[in-house]
């Protein structure tokens, strides 16, 4: 096989305790990770409209052949796949994906990737060393939360051998290892199978869109616990080492004396050691901590008795962070840390709690939600901001008590079952843009994230043209790092195979046009393939604009194949991983049609079309600064108060679907564009099932 | 420093220190480069308070996990004056907005004047209870 695979995918069925293994060549042409998944989900489940919790769901967890490797902001990441349990109002086969050394491990270990399929009788873990695979009896294991889960399995793997020597293999120098177990866990609120259930690995790394954990509980599968002590072989190692240097020039590695005040436009650039993990206790300090061969360490590891939460970094720390200053006078105390450790433990969702809370709150002011009303709960708003808020919250959605009996099954089932959906989705309270899935970034103003989101099964969480990022500069009194005449050019060239400039242009026609399909479409591929199947990190790349680069000019395009070419030994060009992209994009479109999806499904949530902003005494005159092209001329403007036209969208939608090659009456694929990325297997099946596009 | 604002009457001071409830909440933006931008209500001029934040530009452009704690000091002004009833405030406020400078200038002269008013209001209240 090429550089960085290890040739074999580890196949585990927990019903008839099989453990049989899958050739890894069989699925090369997808390069890794997501697309792998994808196909073998496509191959071992016949019936795609199961449920998430049906035995016959099959989850794949995958590495790419960058895992485990020198590649920089790559190495770490683990993609999960399966029919997710969060999707609203249909279970989407969707994806999570999480950072950390699990799929590095993985590939030491010998695997490119795990497949778990069926249900054990009684819980269990996986124990994975080398090749050496066995089900353990979860007896112990199960009830634990995800930190102490972990530690108890490092405690049966390595029993007194920790921190020393580990022999796993038989060979003198690749049979050991002074490495503990990466292991994937889930928390109690999985185990009780609630949707909002997050796979956490180490600290502060988490799968948590999707509902995985829920899945994981349905199988009665704990975790899963890898220890490897090979390597991974690299194509060439030379180029591998060339590159990571050339890479140093656009990151503050090959600048330490000169630091760029433009560092968070280029993700690849922003530094460690800066990591504020959304707001610092006063007075206290974090040492960044990072994914396997990471620059960036973008997480925090905070001293003993800080708190807890050690290895958060984003919005693990967001949802309690705004109501525990508020409650304290606008100083952040380490009871943040805490609550943040509280929600890591039980192995939630930050994106539910961190919505969740905003919407009880706004209930609660109405009248709605309180002891004796009718969402009757003596939850205590009163103590909001405090850590006994915070307690008392995750206690009931864990176990299913007062309210949280509803909120463990997700906010958009917890909305219907509290006849609150129509009405809270469309004044916006209870802002789930599509799917059931909070709103992130917002589909009015930067619409892209929307429609990404509306065309595939979950808020994309896709971070590569957020404008907010330009217009941080702009309340602190600053200037954007390129003029926005420069930023279209940039990307113009950046954004093979359209390489339009219109495509960033985000002004009230800007956004129904085809060049904003176009800008869909790239994003859609791109982020398929490179993203998610060769595991570039969301946190690091895409790199567009770059402080460091020539003429501001940063390393995607250039980047992406000459790491996976000096791993692989390939010669892959980026345009041909695009493509690549496509094929998985569509694969992962003919599963959603199977499941169900239409054209008339697509349609966002009531707000998204008739609330210019949330109501209140708001304008939002600064922050929804974007790139738009009028009179002639490319600025950046407030777009603030937009809102979607409900006509203009379906018009947007057809577009896109005529780019794609997909009928524009149903949004399904054609036979022809099928055939022309090699899915006629796929063709067939959706011919079979009455759903191949005209 | 010296006070810049008149006293408020005790009647005042109880209704800039309580809760104005849901549907006059002001809402501000939560903004994080990762996370998005998160409308988060606001229902007293302690929340309001407590919400306001933003470092410097230094810091916002090279790190983005950087937040910002958004108001629109107009729409602040206007909600002081419309459901707090201080037009003395509201005044005050737009005074400092109308220097015409950026968020991340005016945002902490805007709250220093709120935490003055909220103190003026405390000692209004503990004198009113004696």
């Amino acid at each position: 096989m090429a550089g960085g695979y290890k040739g074999k995918i580890l196949r585990i069925n927990l019903t008839t305790k099989e453990v049989s293994t899958l050739d890894t060549a069989k699925y090369e042409e997808y390069g890794g990770g997501h697309g792998m998944g994808s196909a073998i989900f496509w191959d071992l489940v016949p019936d795609k409209t199961i449920k998430a919790y049906d035995p016959g769901n099959v989850i794949t967890i995958m590495a790419s052949p960058l895992s485990g490797t020198l590649v920089p902001g790559c190495s770490g990441r683990t993609e999960v796949q399966g029919i997710g349990s969060q999707g609203y109002p249909v279970e989407w086969f969707t994806r999570s994906n999480f950072g950390g050394r699990f799929s590095g491990t993985m590939k030491f270990a010998g695997w490119d990737g795990i497949v778990i399929e069926g249900k054990a009788e009684k819980p269990v873990w996986v124990d994975i060393r080398n090749d050496n695979v066995k089900i353990q009896d979860a007896t112990g294991v199960w009830g634990l939360d995800t930190q102490e889960a972990q530690e108890e399995i490092w405690r049966r793997v390595q029993s007194d051998t920790i921190g020393n020597w580990s022999s796993i293999g038989s060979a003198r120098d690749s049979g050991r290892t002074t490495q503990r177990p990466a292991v994937l866990t889930m928390g109690p609120v999985g185990e009780s199978l609630s949707r909002t259930a997050a796979l956490i690995h180490d600290s502060g790394n988490g799968a948590g869109q999707g509902g995985f954990g829920g899945v994981f509980g349905s199988k009665n599968l704990k975790a899963i616990s890898v220890m490897g002590s090979g390597s991974v072989p690299i194509a060439d190692p030379k180029a591998l080492m060339d590159a990571r240097l050339w890479s140093y020039q656009y990151g503050v590695a090959g600048h330490p004396d000169d630091l760029s005040s433009a560092g968070a436009v280029s993700m690849f650039v922003n530094p460690p050691g800066n990591q504020a993990g959304s707001g610092k206790p006063v007075g206290m300090s974090g040492i960044p901590m990072g994914c396997m061969a990471c620059h960036r360490n973008c997480r925090l590891r905070w001293p003993d008795g800080a708190g807890g939460s050690n290895g958060s970094g984003c919005v693990d720390y967001l949802w309690y962070n705004s109501h525990e200053k508020a409650a304290n006078g606008g100083v952040q105390t380490p009871a943040m840390l805490a609550a943040t450790d509280l929600m890591q433990r039980a192995g939630i969702n930050a994106y539910m709690l961190e919505a969740g809370i905003l919407w009880l709150v706004a209930l609660n002011k109405l009248g709605i939600c309180g002891p004796g009303k009718q969402i009757d709960t003596d939850l205590p708003f009163d103590q909001l901001g405090q850590l006994s808020f915070a307690k008392a919250l995750i206690d009931k959605w864990v176990n299913k008590k007062d309210i949280g009996a509803q909120l463990h099954e997700g906010l958009a089932r917890a909305a219907v079952a509290w006849g609150r959906y129509d009405e809270d989705t469309a004044s916006g309270i209870l802002p789930l843009q599509a799917w059931g899935y909070p709103q992130h970034y917002d589909a009015r103003t930067e619409v892209e994230w929307g429609y990404g989101t509306l065309l595939g099964d979950r808020d994309i969480n896709e971070h590569d043209f957020n404008w907010m990022r330009w217009t941080m500069a702009a309340v602190n009194g600053g200037t954007p790092p390129c003029s926005p005449q420069v930023l279209s050019e940039i990307m113009a060239e950046k954004l093979t195979p359209y390489n339009d400039p219109m495509m960033i242009d985000h002004s009230d026609e800007g956004i129904y046009s085809e060049s904003m399909a176009k800008l869909v479409a790239w994003h859609r591929h791109y982020t398929r393939y490179y993203k998610q199947s060769l595991g570039f990190c969301d946190w690091a790349w895409g790199d567009y604009v770059n402080p460091y680069g020539p003429e501001l000019r940063g390393m995607t395009g250039e980047g992406e194949p000459k790491f996976f070419n000096a791993v692989t030994g390939k010669s892959q060009t980026f345009a041909e991983g695009m493509e690549i992209g496509r094929k998985i994009w569509n694969l992962d479109r003919a599963i959603l049609i199977l499941q169900g999806r239409n054209r008339d499904m697509e349609v966002y949530t009531e707000y998204n079309y008739t609330q210019p902003a949330v109501p209140g005494y708001t304008t939002y005159e600064v922050p929804y600064g974007a790139v738009v092209f009028e009179n002639g001329e490319f600025k950046y403007k407030s777009v603030a108060g937009r809102i979607l036209d409900r006509a203009k969208v379906e018009e947007w939608k057809t577009k896109f679907f005529a780019l794609e090659g997909w009928d524009t009456k149903t949004g399904w694929p054609t036979r022809d564009t099928l055939s022309k990325l090699g899915l006629d297997h796929v063709a067939d099946e959706l011919e079979k099932n009455k759903k191949l596009g005209g | 420093m010296a006070a810049i604002l008149s006293e408020p009457t005790p009647e005042l001071a109880a209704r800039l220190m309580g809760d104005v409830g849901f549907e006059k909440r002001l809402t501000g933006l939560k903004m994080a480069s990762m996370g998005g931008p998160n409308p988060c209500p606001l229902h007293s001029l302690a929340e309001v308070v407590g919400f306001i934040h933003i470092g410097d530009y230094e810091t916002a452009m090279r790190d983005m996990h950087a937040t910002v704690g958004y108001i629109d000091p107009s729409a602040l002004a206007r909600w002081v004056a419309e459901v707090l009833e201080d037009e003395e405030l509201a005044t005050a406020i737009l005074e400092r907005e109308a220097a015409g400078e950026n968020y991340g200038a005016v945002a902490m002269p805007i709250k220093e004047l709120l935490l003055e008013r909220i103190t003026q209001c405390r000692a209004v209240l503990v004198s009113a209870e004696r």
